[in-house]
């Protein structure tokens, strides 16, 4: 039997109404997650990563709005005969989000040292968000809270759990971020460049912890980074953005052999290091796209080096290449060229 | 914590003691003192002059005469009012009732009517009530207390709703406990809407300020993603960080409290403190004007420390630096 | 035996008719209703002491005023006519002793018998003493410095100084008699002026129609009608009518008057600027509202004559410089758009208002507003104009000048600025600036100005104002004599003046001057030397007004500013 996907992404538009005009900040998104799959969303910064996973969690606030497009979420939380249904979050109202975000979809972000409210315990925060969702007592959610912090590696759990964020190191605080996202088992998990705000060698232990309790909790993961090393290592599919548009969606394995977009081309070769404190992406020459009011064309043609006579008329679909491989592009780079290099 | 405050008391002695000096020096050495009133009588002869500046000890220097009060005031001695002659804190003492009735009920209307509208703003930012209420406040805002206060009394002598300034009634004496309560507060309306107008629009915007702000923060992004119900993340997250430096502007209002409202206190027949120090002031009524001062010094550090305290009851971060 | 027992009872009776003798009580011939409660407001934060030799401001003595009766009181002018305590008074044939003979048989408000010993030692005892009462004891003493001689002859009383006293007769006539039971112990302990502080106020006793049932301090005083008051109406009705007095603190006059308007107060004296608004309402809300002439003290503009600087000392000496000064003011204007027109002009030191006025100095020296007679006073008195019309004295000294007064007198300072106006016109630089009470207090009495526009408190007798007038005086800052401020004023530059000497010797003579009229001819000369020399130069005075309602019955049928609206206050009744 085919795996249904447990998040189904389609033609997902995101835009923002400002007095100055419509920032179109994620434009024509689709990708689908199945549970194991780990998502890896790249790109330079203000390509809509963020917007993209935010829009999926309900989290974009008036003047931002959906224009366009289905998030098909595949659960059992709204049906009344318990059968699980897709259920389109873009159609949600806001107030139900609250029975999907930290149960469904447990998120983390970029920034571990503001993520925590400073003026509350790690075990209120903790505690707050078992009790709300599982419906357990305190005293149980404490008991969990406990052993999640364990599982992500803080030390002597049960005396931390009642400190306060800052009496904790920014590794710790993400770790405390991670235990509250996974606390409640979600079948999603999105991690928004989880650590990009941390040292080097923090970094690195956050990002094996990730990868260790991606097994051992099992769940979907949508994982936005600017690090195509990163990704590497986690992701079983890897989607390319630019400029609010998918530029390229494919399995890791394609990502990396068989790129067809000249920007992932771009982007690979320019891949940063572990060892050096990079928060961006090496340059790539060329302006960044324009968001606001952007004419309907490639948004990466000005800084493309394949650009053709087609590319100044439409703006190219993203079209399915093989079963997992999608790109937009009016001239890809052939996977012939992979071939060739192999052979050198 | 009973350390810190200890510590902090310790340290206000000579704070004080510096107050008293600075405060003693420039009212003697400002033009004029208390006997100017009675140098321009002309049935006043100018032996009796002479009597009276021996009799209030101002023949001799300022520095003498501040050390022979300092001895007094070190033995609980504070002097007497010239112009009253009576203790002076026996003075204070009677007004303070007054003042602090209207001070603190000034403070809980501004601040009960402030906060709410500030939260109510701040959730519905750029809404037309939001816009409605930052209009009336600055309203409240630019016009003077005097006029208002006058706009209020010909407002109650009109309709008779309200008293046309004063404290108590006539029949006072004859009303029930409840009665007299009741009496007080159908007195106080006035002052104290018209001295809670006149901070109300600043704290409302501090509170929605603060409020927009924190709405902004990381935390309050990640407590929706936890998928806290959107009460909570209002009004336990977002807003208990939004409270902390209105907590301390809070302090800063305790130590208000008895700086008196002249001008409001004038016009309602108000009988505190801020009267009776204004004209203590002018007329150089020096051990009068030292008393309140020093009171308000001490108010002002107690002020100030209660804001610290209170910061640090509602902050963990800083009662965590207090140790 | 039958004979002898006879006489015996005779003589008891005798004995006991003199021990019970029949109180000599006072019939005014007023034919009011008793009862009610007159509301009256105080401007201001209320009384700061009800001991009324210590009390200053008038929110004291307002209420103090109440409480005590003297010997004699003032009729509706003013003037000492009124026999109260003492039922009559008459000078000795040299003049050197005044005699008080004292009502009998009165008793003090709780109860105590009044007796002529409370009135000797009130003066003996605690006013003769300087260190007791807040004003001294000066006012006792005769040109010589002495303190009379008292005299108790049954129910008379004497006062003998070394030569004729006027003055201090007037003083023991006006000075209010405290009860020697209560205050006696005050006196002994050498404390009188802590006495009766705000928190005795259910102490006190007193032989006035008032009596306080309660103060709440800061907000408001209630009189209650004193039970053992010892003047009565024809009807035999035991005065005052009122049963109580309610004295209202008010803060603002605005705020009285809005009061007024709604009813709460019952008499008040308004601003000239809310007359209209007075006026207007009148007869629909039935009040009675008066003008009862100008106020007893007037704003004046002094000159330093002994200014270290001879240039400036010349022209403040010239009298023609003070004479153009007087006519370069526009007084009209300045009553116009300070009092809506309810003011008079002044230009001598005693007000019409007095019974003391001399009406010639307006014929003698019409001083009204002209620029050309100012200019012409100008160059009687040497000065000139240069090419660009700037006044120059006789040395070609550009005239300049400072002009101070205190800030925050809205009076003073609208008649400042048209000074300043005025003397533009003459080519004249008036430097004016307000500044603090205090300061201006200072530099009055130091002395270091030149010029400061300010008032004292007037009252109806000339006489009050010896401090002022006599050379030796604490307040004769014009012209302070070296003897005195012997660190500012230098003995070489100093100059006394023959009318300021004249009218030392006026102020020193009418003390001792028993003569009513005599009295008055000299202060009627007095007020002649003023206006032609003009030491100060007088500007302008509200007029005395005030409104009540109509249930309010006066006794007072003309109020004015010698007597006015609470005159005889146990005359007044409510309907
Ligand atoms: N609340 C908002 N209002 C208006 N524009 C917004 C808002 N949030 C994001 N945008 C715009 O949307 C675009 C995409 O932003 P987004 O945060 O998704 O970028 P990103 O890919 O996550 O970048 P980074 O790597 O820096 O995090 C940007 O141009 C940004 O300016
Ligand atoms: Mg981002």
């Amino acid at each position: 039997m085919e795996k249904k996907p447990i998040l189904s992404v389609r033609n997902l538009s995101t835009h923002f109404a400002m007095a100055e005009g419509t920032v179109k900040a994620v434009q024509d998104v689709s990708f689908d997650l199945s549970s194991d799959d780990v998502l890896g969303i790249v790109g330079e910064t203000g390509s809509g990563k963020s917007v993209c996973v935010k829009t999926i969690a309900g989290l974009i606030d008036p003047p931002g709005y959906i224009a366009n497009g289905e998030i098909l979420l595949y659960t059992d939380e709204f049906a009344k005969d318990g059968k699980k249904e897709y259920v389109d979050l873009a159609k949600l109202k806001y107030e139900s989000f609250s029975r999907i975000r930290g149960k469904h979809i447990g998120m983390i972000f970029q920034d571990p040292m503001t993520s925590l409210n400073p003026i509350f315990t790690i075990a209120d925060q903790m505690i707050e968000t078992i009790v709300h969702h599982e419906k357990v007592s305190e005293g149980e959610a404490r008991e969990r809270a406990i052993k999640l912090l364990e599982q992500v590696g803080i030390p002597k759990p049960s005396e931390r759990i009642d400190d306060y964020p800052f009496q904790l190191s920014g590794g710790q605080r993400q770790r405390v971020v991670i235990a509250i996202a996974l606390s409640c088992n979600p079948e999603i998990l999105v991690a928004d460049e989880p650590s990009t705000a941390l040292d080097v060698t923090v970094q690195a232990q956050i990002l094996e912890l990730m990868k260790e309790l991606q097994k051992q909790f099992s769940s979907s993961t949508i994982f936005i980074t600017h690090d195509l090393a990163v990704i590497a290592e986690m992701a079983t599919k890897i989607s390319v953005m630019y400029g609010g548009y998918q530029m390229e969606i494919a399995s890791v394995d394609d990502i990396f052999e068989v790129p067809m977009h000249p920007y992932t081309h771009a982007l690979l070769a320019c891949i940063p290091r572990l060892d050096i404190k990079q928060s961006e992406l090496l340059p790539i020459p060329g302006q960044p796209p324009v968001m606001m009011n952007p004419p309907r064309l490639c948004p990466f043609l000005p800084r493309c080096t394949r650009s053709v006579e087609k590319c100044q008329q439409v703006l190219p679909d993203l079209e399915q290449i093989t079963e997992e491989h999608f790109v937009r592009c009016n001239n890809p780079v052939p996977q012939k060229v992979q071939v060739v290099k192999e052979e050198v | 914590m009973l350390r810190y405050i200890a510590r902090r008391l310790i340290l206000a002695i000579p704070v004080l003691f510096g107050i008293s000096i600075l405060a003693f020096m420039i009212i003697s050495l400002a033009p004029g003192d208390f006997i100017d009133n009675f140098r321009m009588n002309p049935s006043i002869s100018r032996e009796k002059i002479e009597s009276l500046e021996r009799e209030f000890g101002f023949d001799k220097p300022v520095i003498v005469q501040y050390f022979l009060w300092l001895g007094q005031v070190l033995r609980g001695n504070f002097g007497y009012s010239f112009s009253y002659h009576v203790p002076v804190f026996s003075l204070i003492w009677g007004r303070l009732g007054a003042t602090l009735l209207l001070s603190i009920t000034a403070l809980i209307f501004s601040w009960g009517i402030a906060i709410p509208l500030g939260i109510y703003s701040a959730l519905h930012q750029y809404s037309f009530s939001d816009q409605a209420f930052s209009f009336i406040a600055f309203i409240g805002i630019s016009i003077p207390n005097f006029f208002f206060a006058l706009l209020w009394l010909f407002m109650a002598a009109r309709t008779g709703w309200f008293p046309i300034g004063g404290i108590i009634s006539l029949d006072f004496h004859e009303l029930s406990f409840f009665g007299k309560i009741g009496d007080y507060l159908w007195h106080v309306v006035g002052p104290m809407v018209t001295l809670g107008t006149a901070g109300l629009a600043g704290l409302m915007r501090q509170m929605r300020g603060q409020l927009l702000d924190q709405l902004r923060q990381d935390y309050v992004l990640f407590a929706r993603a936890k998928g806290m119900p959107e009460k909570v993340v209002i009004y336990k997250h977002a807003l208990r960080n939004a409270i902390n430096p209105i907590v301390t502007f809070f302090g800063f209002a305790l130590s208000g409290l008895l700086g008196g409202a002249v001008l409001t206190e004038t016009v309602f027949n108000w009988p505190g403190m801020g009267r009776l120090v204004i004209d203590a002031l002018q007329q150089q009524d020096l051990f009068l004007v030292m008393a309140s001062l020093l009171l308000s010094s001490l108010l002002l550090i107690v002020g100030n420390l209660s804001a610290d305290l209170l910061l640090a009851w509602v902050d963990p971060r800083i009662r965590y630096r207090f140790g | 035996m039958k004979k002898l027992l006879l006489v015996m009872l005779v003589a008891l009776v005798a004995v006991a008719a003199m021990a019970q003798v029949e109180p000599e009580y006072r019939i005014d011939p007023y034919e009011g209703k008793p009862g009610g409660t007159l509301f009256l407001g105080s401007i201001g934060t209320g009384p700061r002491t009800f001991n009324p030799f210590v009390a200053q401001e008038t929110s004291s003595t307002d209420i103090t005023d109440l409480m005590h009766q003297s010997m004699f009181n003032s009729d509706n002018t003013g003037m000492p006519t009124i026999p109260a305590l003492a039922t009559e008074w008459w000078f000795s044939e040299d003049g050197r002793t005044v005699y008080f003979r004292v009502r009998q048989g009165l008793k003090w408000s709780d109860g105590h018998p009044f007796t002529i010993e409370d009135v000797r030692w009130t003066f003996e005892d605690l006013y003769f003493v300087n260190e007791f009462t807040r004003n001294g004891n000066a006012t006792y003493k005769d040109a010589q410095g002495f303190l009379p001689e008292v005299e108790v002859d049954g129910n008379v009383i004497s006062f003998t100084w070394t030569e004729p006293n006027v003055w201090s007769f007037r003083a023991i006539g006006w000075g209010q008699i405290m009860p020697k039971h209560v205050l006696d112990e005050y006196v002994q302990a050498g404390n009188p002026i802590e006495a009766w502080t705000l928190a005795d106020w259910d102490k006190i006793v007193g032989m006035g129609p008032f009596m306080i049932e309660s103060f709440t301090e800061g907000v408001r005083t209630v009189m209650r009608k004193n039970p053992h008051y010892w003047i009565f109406d024809e009807a035999g009705n035991r005065l005052p009518y009122l049963e109580r007095i309610n004295y209202e603190v008010v803060g603002s006059q605005d705020v009285l008057l809005l009061k007024f308007e709604a009813g709460e107060i019952d008499i008040m004296g308004p601003r000239a600027a809310d007359w209209p608004r007075i006026v207007e309402q009148a007869e629909e809300k039935g009040w009675v509202y008066g003008v009862g002439g100008p106020g007893l003290g007037s704003d004046f503009i002094t000159f330093n004559l002994g200014h270290p600087d001879p240039v400036k000392r010349s022209w403040f000496r010239n009298v023609h410089f003070r004479r153009a000064i007087q006519y370069m003011m526009d007084k009209e204007s300045i009553i116009d758009t300070l009092f809506n027109g309810l003011g008079t002009a002044i230009y001598g030191p005693v007000s019409p208002s007095s019974g003391f006025f001399n009406p010639e100095i307006l014929e003698a020296f019409p001083y009204r507003y002209s620029i050309t007679r100012a200019r012409l006073e100008l160059r009687r008195g040497g000065f000139d104009w240069d090419a660009q019309g700037r006044l120059i004295d006789s040395d070609g000294n550009r005239v300049e000048f400072d002009l101070s007064t205190n800030a925050g007198n809205i009076t003073r300072e609208t008649i400042a600025a048209i000074l300043v106006d005025g003397a533009a016109k003459l080519g004249m630089k008036i430097n004016y600036a307000p500044a603090d009470f205090n300061l201006l207090v200072g530099k009055l009495l130091t002395p270091d100005y030149d010029a400061i526009l300010i008032g004292l408190t007037g009252s109806v007798d000339p006489g009050s104002g010896w401090n002022v007038w006599r050379i030796d005086g604490g307040l004769h800052s014009f012209n302070y004599p070296p003897e005195y401020n012997p660190d500012v004023i230098d003995p070489d530059i100093y100059e006394a003046f023959d009318w300021e000497k004249r009218i030392h010797e006026i102020f020193v003579r009418s003390v001792g001057e028993v003569d009513e009229q005599a009295r008055w001819d000299l202060f009627a000369e007095f007020q002649m030397i003023v206006a032609e020399y003009q030491p100060y130069v007088y500007t302008i005075t509200q007029n005395y007004l005030y409104v009540h309602k109509d249930s309010v019955h006066l006794a007072n049928p003309h109020p004015n500013p010698a007597a006015g609206t609470l005159w005889q206050i146990h005359g007044i009744w409510k309907d």
